[in-house]
C-alpha cells in the first residue's frame, strides 16, 4: 500500500479511537471536550529526536513510556509540555474538593499525566487493534520530567514511529500531547497488511 | 432513492457506500461531500432522502451544516457519523434535528436498519 | 487440576478483586498477612470501611477508567506511594512508614477488576539511599569541610563562569583576598586545634559579613576569597573594610583579638582570570608590608592602601 493510503485509512481508525479516548477523558471528569481530529504522521526514528526539538520548545517535557504487547506490539511514548500539564490540572482535580488555589505537587501532576496517557494510549492503541482484529496487552508506564526526551536511536530497538498529535478542548482549556507508537520493521509490515485487509473487507 | 454522504475522510465515505445493502446502493443515487459547505450545496440541489454526516470537518463542521439543512430543510433526516461519542454532543445533534448518531465505524447491519426505517414512496 | 485459588495463596504479591464500588470479592494470603486482616473479614466487605482515613478515590477512578476502556491501568509508587496501607515494622529499619506498591489494575468481564500489588519499598529505599548520597557527594566536591564554606575548586568554577558573563553581557564584578595577620603565630602559641577553630570564626564572621550575592570561599590554608557580582572596585573596598574592622573588633575566644589584611581587585573586560587574582595579590602583599590589619585596592596598576595610609 502506498504510503499516503495507508496513512489515510491510519488517520480515519485512529479518529475513531481517539473519538473514544475523549469521551472516556471527559466522562471521567464531567466535562465537555471539542473533538479535534489527531494529526497523523510516519516519520523515521532517526528523525524524531529533530521532531521532538521542533514541537517542544520548552526546556523540559513530561513524557511518559509503556510497552505493548501482542500480535502488534512496541512501545508508546506519550509527551507533554509543563503548559498542557498545567491546564490538566484544572479539568481532572475540579471534580474534587481541592482548594482552587492550592498548588500541585509534582508528584500529583505526574500522577495526572500518567492517567491522560493511560486512557489515551489504551484507547488509542487498544481499540486501533480491536478495529484491526487483535489483542494487545500493556506493561506498567514510567514517567519522567526531563530535558532528554528519549535515548539516542542507536540505543532504541525500533525503526519506524508514528506520531499521533493530539488536542484535548476543553472549553478552549487545551491538553495538547504527542504520543509516539514506536515499532520494528516487521510490526511496521504487520500494520501494513493489517490495514490493507481492514480496507479490503471493509 | 438519493443519498448524500459527507466526511473528509474518504474512508470514512467509502465504509458507508461499502456497506449498505447491496440493493440500495446499486439503485440509488449517491452523492459524497468532504465538508459543510458541500453538504449543504449538494443537499439544496439534489434534495437527498437520507443524508450520512459527519461532525469534525474543515471549512464548516457537521454542527453547523445540520443546522443550515435543517433550516432549509424541515422534512431532512440526516444521521450523524462521528466518532464523538460523548452523551452531550449526542444530546446537541438531537436537539439540532438529527434523526440518529452512529458511532464510528457504523456496521452493515445498522445501515440495513436504517435503510429499512426510511418511509417508502 | 490444582485449586487454582489456593496458587494464588502461594504468591508473594497482595492480589484482590473488586467491583467498582470496591466491595471486595477476593482476598488473597499475602493481604492477610501483611494487613492482618482475614478473607473472612474481607471478602464481601467494602475496602474504605477497612481502613478508614485512607482515601481510594484515585483506585476508584483507576477501576472505572479499566472497565470502561476494558484495559488495564496503573499506579506507580514512584508518584502515588501506595494504594492500601501497609505499616512497615521497624525491625526492618525501613525510612518508610508505609509499604510502597506498584498496582496494576486489570478488568475481569463486566463489573469486576483486579488489583495486583507489588511491593516496590526496598527498591525505592535504594534509590533514596543513593540520591541521598549523591547529594552529599554534590555537597562535599564543593564545600570546604572544616569552615563549611565553598572550597578552592568550587571558587575557581564561579569564577570561571563571572569572567564569562561579564564578557558576555557587559557585567562587572571584583575580588576580594584576604589572610589573618600572624595566624602562624596562632599555630605556634596555641596548638593546631586552636588555629582550626580560628578558621572557623573567622569564616562564620565573614560569611555573615558578605551580602547574599557574594561568593565566599576558602582559597587555602588561612587565606579567604570573595567573589563580588556587580560590584565596583570602591564598594569591594567598602566591604573590605567593613569586614576588616568587624574581625579586629572580634574577641577570639581564648586567643583575644586578631586582624586581618585585604586585597581588592576589579575585573576588566577580556583579562585573563589569572590576571585579577594576581592583582588582588598583589594588593595584598603590599597591605602585609604595610603594617596588616589593612585594606589596599590594586587601581589602575597602581596599589593604594584603602582609604588612605594606616586605615583604622
Amino acid at each position: 500500500m502506498i504510503q499516503e493510503e495507508l496513512q489515510e485509512v491510519l488517520s480515519e481508525l485512529i479518529n475513531i479511537s481517539f473519538g473514544t479516548a475523549t469521551a472516556t477523558i471527559a466522562e471521567l471528569f464531567d466535562n465537555f471536550a471539542t473533538l479535534h481530529v489527531p494529526d497523523i504522521s510516519f516519520i523515521a526514528i532517526d528523525d524524531l529526536h529533530k521532531f521532538i526539538l521542533n514541537h517542544f520548545n520548552c526546556q523540559q517535557v513530561y513524557t511518559t513510556t509503556q510497552q505493548f504487547k501482542g500480535k502488534f506490539q512496541g512501545e508508546i511514548v506519550f509527551a507533554m509540555d509543563p503548559q498542557s500539564a498545567q491546564n490538566m490540572q484544572g479539568i481532572i482535580f475540579s471534580d474534587e474538593d481541592l482548594d482552587g488555589a492550592a498548588l500541585l505537587s509534582q508528584d500529583e501532576i505526574k500522577q495526572s499525566i500518567l492517567e491522560i496517557s493511560n486512557i489515551l494510549g489504551s484507547s488509542c492503541l487498544g481499540k486501533l487493534a480491536q478495529l484491526l482484529n487483535t489483542n494487545i496487552t500493556f506493561a506498567p508506564p514510567a514517567i519522567e520530567f526531563s530535558q532528554t526526551l528519549l535515548k539516542t536511536p542507536a540505543e532504541m530497538p525500533y525503526q519506524h514511529v508514528i506520531v499521533i498529535s493530539t488536542v484535548l478542548d476543553f472549553n478552549a482549556m487545551e491538553i495538547r500531547g504527542n504520543l509516539f507508537i514506536m515499532c520494528t520493521d516487521e510490526m511496521f509490515s504487520w500494520l501494513e497488511r493489517a490495514l490493507e485487509d481492514y480496507l479490503e473487507t471493509l | 432513492m438519493k443519498i448524500l454522504i459527507v466526511d473528509d475522510s474518504k474512508l470514512s465515505r467509502l465504509t458507508i457506500l461499502k456497506r449498505m445493502p447491496a440493493a440500495i446502493k446499486e439503485s440509488a443515487d449517491i452523492w459524497q461531500g468532504a465538508n459543510g459547505v458541500e453538504a449543504i450545496a449538494l443537499y439544496k440541489e439534489h434534495r437527498p432522502d437520507i443524508v450520512f454526516l459527519d461532525l469534525t470537518m474543515p471549512v464548516m463542521d457537521g454542527f453547523q451544516a445540520l443546522t443550515q439543512i435543517r433550516a432549509f430543510d424541515q422534512t431532512s433526516r440526516v444521521h450523524i457519523v462521528t466518532a464523538d461519542i460523548q452523551t452531550k454532543s449526542q444530546e446537541k445533534v438531537m436537539a439540532l434535528g438529527a434523526v440518529a448518531v452512529e458511532a464510528k465505524p457504523i456496521d452493515s447491519a445498522r445501515l440495513a436498519e436504517i435503510f429499512a426505517a426510511l418511509p417508502t414512496g | 487440576m490444582p485449586d487454582q485459588k489456593a496458587i494464588l495463596d502461594t504468591i508473594e504479591n497482595g492480589i484482590l478483586v473488586v467491583t467498582p464500588d470496591l466491595q471486595i470479592r477476593f482476598w488473597n494470603r499475602w493481604l492477610t498477612l501483611q494487613t492482618g486482616i482475614s478473607k473472612e473479614e474481607a471478602v464481601g466487605h467494602f475496602l474504605p470501611t477497612l481502613f478508614p482515613g485512607t482515601s481510594f478515590n484515585l483506585l476508584k477512578r483507576k477501576v472505572k477508567i479499566a472497565l470502561k476502556l476494558k484495559s488495564s491501568t496503573f499506579t506507580n509508587s514512584s508518584v502515588e506511594k501506595f494504594i492500601i496501607p501497609i505499616k512497615l515494622h521497624n525491625i526492618t529499619k525501613s525510612i518508610f512508614h508505609h509499604m510502597r506498591q506498584d498496582v496494576v489494575i486489570t478488568p475481569l468481564g463486566e463489573g469486576e477488576a483486579s488489583i495486583i500489588i507489588y511491593d516496590t519499598s526496598a527498591l525505592l529505599e535504594a534509590k533514596a539511599v543513593i540520591q541521598n548520597q549523591l547529594l552529599v557527594m554534590e555537597k562535599q566536591a564543593t564545600t570546604d569541610t572544616l569552615t563549611g564554606c565553598y572550597n578552592r575548586k568550587m571558587f575557581n568554577d564561579l569564577l570561571k563562569s563571572e569572567v564569562k558573563k561579564a564578557d558576555r553581557y557587559h557585567h562587572i564584578f571584583s575580588l576580594i583576598i584576604m589572610d589573618i595577620d600572624n595566624f602562624k603565630a596562632v599555630n605556634d602559641t596555641y596548638g593546631h586545634l586552636a588555629g582550626d577553630e580560628v578558621l572557623k570564626e573567622m569564616a562564620t564572621i565573614t560569611g555573615c559579613t558578605v551580602r547574599e550575592s557574594d561568593l565566599f570561599a576558602r582559597w587555602g590554608g588561612e587565606e579567604f576569597s570573595i567573589l563580588l557580582p556587580e560590584t565596583t572596585l570602591e564598594g569591594a573596598a567598602i566591604l573590605a573594610d567593613k569586614i576588616r574592622r568587624t574581625i579586629a573588633a572580634n574577641d577570639f575566644s581564648n586567643i583575644g583579638n586578631l586582624t586581618c589584611s585585604l586585597g581588592v581587585a576589579q575585573y576588566h573586560k577580556t583579562e585573563h582570570r589569572d590576571t585579577l587574582i594576581s592583582n588582588a595579590d598583589w594588593a595584598l602583599y603590599h597591605a602585609k608590608n604595610h603594617g596588616k590589619n589593612q585594606v589596599a585596592v590594586f587601581d589602575q596598576g597602581e596599589i593604594q592602601t584603602w582609604p588612605g595610609a594606616n586605615g583604622n
